[in-house]
């Protein structure tokens, strides 16, 4: 029987955890958190989440956290949106403290994972994972396994150089609101009413995410593309042009069987942290 | 090697290089012009086997070859070749195996460039690394824990292609930047730096900016420990080093570049020698996974 093990996200303002056992989240605990407190007082807010949803069964935890990360030391940097996180030691604090395996990922790299074990990219081995919302990130899967790179840093396609910016310029949520002072979320409300400046916004925005997709491509080769984060919602209305953009990719062989599909999994964040734990236990190929 | 000898064969656009390889040494080569725009694609095979058989003999166990382009690993079928275009899934690895009765690996050029790095060159010493090829093109080859990333299409690594400027990154760091701004091939351009020629040392210049946001785009992909630089264009090296770096140096996570090095290759036939060893890299790979497999 799988162990049963605690997910938990730690996505700035909003801390969530969960109970996740064969595939689904027992019982899970979210928590508003005031993020300009200091390093102690929101560990001290992690430590209770994950007591609230901790039992017996329990074998690991696993963290995912918006930032840079150390995975061998399980040390995280400068956290998106809590400014007292410069440099937390996470896993040495919370294996003393739980007395179980902790393991830390960047929130991109849990998706990637957690979609692996949870969703979309089951049964594929090369995947990669691409999160479209406040940032533009990415986790990678070779055989199964998450590919890391030597700092944690391997799959920030988002700040590669793209038209005038990078892709994340174009790609982030806020971008409509910036260039077009209107939010991703009412242009989407608008699309699904087929409002035609919203659908067009949205096909331009699939033509940008088609160059993206083709740069994943050439870097890593990946057999499926799964996209998450809040405008993964507006796959419907982006699909068309940003398939009709990949298809200009050089080798056919290779493009013709890739897939690109949207998550469907509302609660990725807590089961691909869950998941850092199982990636981990089936590690098999050691350095 | 107590196994016995390897063969590597490198096919380019314009020939064929093969090479055996005995006790971890080249020990004899040979190689053959091809018409890669003939429209039967036997002509550009039995050019492949005539190459081959030049250094074959019963000491052989292994054949490996590094092909311009993708294939499909475990079928051994050329799949995309863009200079060779007669050739559309040709059965390569069946039809040499069937001659020459040993195993025959294929992988893509640039790989095996990176393999031969890894085993033989600037690598050695280095788990995690990218090559890169910047020659008439620009290739990759990705190395994760010392064997070749296991990716889908054998497609990874392939930087050049990846859109930069108003054109592509190979357009910029590759020969073909030299021959498409100045007008002449990056040797003439080296040999001008080489007499402190203004122009040629700004155009080297130019070019290792361009070379410094190609690595910086490798680096935020897959972030390797190192990048190891090979092709014709790494000869030039010490003219465009310093632009590289002041490029690199502006990486948006600053701490990622501390420990990172660009080292260049400097071993002859490294593609060759990469070729050759892709059966070692495919049966010590299986023979580690097997071994921590059974230790768990």
């Amino acid at each position: 029987m799988e162990n049963a093990v605690v997910g938990v996200s730690i996505s700035g303002k909003v801390l969530v955890a969960g109970k996740v056992k064969n595939g689904t989240i027992e019982r899970s605990i979210s928590r508003r958190i005031n993020n300009k407190a200091s390093e102690e007082e929101v560990l001290s807010e992690v430590f209770d989440v994950i007591n609230q949803v901790k039992d017996d069964e329990v074998a690991g935890i696993g963290i995912g956290v918006p930032s840079l990360v150390d995975v061998e030391k399980g040390i995280v940097y400068k956290v998106q949106n809590i400014p007292s996180w410069h440099e937390v030691h996470i896993r040495e604090i919370l294996e003393s403290h739980f007395g179980m395996k902790v393991y830390v990922n960047n929130d991109a790299n849990c998706f990637a994972i957690g979609e692996m074990y949870f969703g979309k990219t089951a049964g594929y081995e090369n995947s990669v994972g691409l999160i479209l919302g406040a940032g533009v990130g990415a986790g990678i899967i070779f055989k199964g396994h998450l590919y890391s790179g030597t700092n944690c840093g391997a799959g920030e396609f988002g700040d590669i150089p793209y038209r005038d910016e990078n892709y994340e310029f174009y790609l982030n949520d806020a971008y409509f609101d910036y260039k077009y002072g209107l939010s991703a979320n009412t242009l989407l409300k608008r699309a699904n009413k087929k409002d035609k400046i919203a659908l067009a916004l949205f096909e331009q925005y699939g033509l940008d995410l088609g160059n993206l997709i083709k740069t994943i491509l050439f870097s890593v080769d990946p057999e499926i593309v799964v996209i998450g984060g809040s405008l993964s919602k507006a796959f419907p209305w982006f699909e068309k042009s940003m398939f009709k953009k990949i298809a200009t990719f050089p080798y056919k062989h290779a493009v013709g069987k890739l897939k690109v599909v949207a998550s469907e999994q509302e609660d990725i964040a807590v089961l691909g942290a869950a998941a850092l734990y199982f990636d981990a236990q089936n590690q098999r190929l050691k350095k | 090697m107590e196994q016995g000898a390897l063969i590597g064969v490198d096919l380019g656009g314009t020939k064929v290089v093969a090479g055996q390889i005995a006790n971890n040494k080249l020990v004899k080569s040979s190689y053959k012009l091809i018409d890669s725009k003939n429209e039967d694609p036997q002509v550009v095979i039995n050019e492949v086997i005539s190459v081959i058989e030049d250094l074959f003999n019963d000491e052989v166990v292994a054949i490996g070859v590094g092909i311009p382009g993708l294939v499909d690993r475990g079928e051994g079928i050329v799949n995309d070749v863009q200079n060779i275009p007669s050739w559309k899934e040709v059965r390569l690895k069946q039809i040499l195996e069937d001659y020459f009765n040993v195993p025959v690996y294929l992988d893509n050029d640039a790989n095996c460039f990176a393999l031969g790095e890894a085993r033989y060159g600037a690598g050695r010493e280095e788990n995690d690394f990218v090559g890169l090829t910047l020659g008439t093109g620009m290739g990759g080859g990705i190395i994760k824990n010392g064997f070749l990333l296991p990716d889908a299409h054998c497609g990874s690594g392939e930087f050049g292609n990846i859109a930069y400027l108003d054109a592509t990154y190979e357009d910029y760091c590759s020969g073909k930047f030299f021959k498409a701004k100045y007008g002449i091939s990056g040797e003439k351009m080296a040999a001008l730096a080489s007499q402190n020629d203004k122009v040629a040392l700004k155009a080297f210049e130019e070019f290792g900016t361009h070379l410094g946001n190609a690595i910086t785009t490798v680096k935020l992909s897959v972030d390797p420990a190192k990048v190891i630089i090979g092709g014709s264009v790494a000869k030039a090296a010490k003219f465009f080093e310093t632009s590289m770096w002041k490029t690199l140096l502006k990486f948006p996570f600053p701490g990622a570049m501390k420990n990172f090095e660009v080292l260049f290759s400097t071993v002859e036939n490294i593609a060759v020698l990469g070729a050759a060893s892709l059966y070692l890299d495919k049966n010590e790979k299986v023979s580690v996974e097997k071994q921590v497999f059974e230790n768990n």
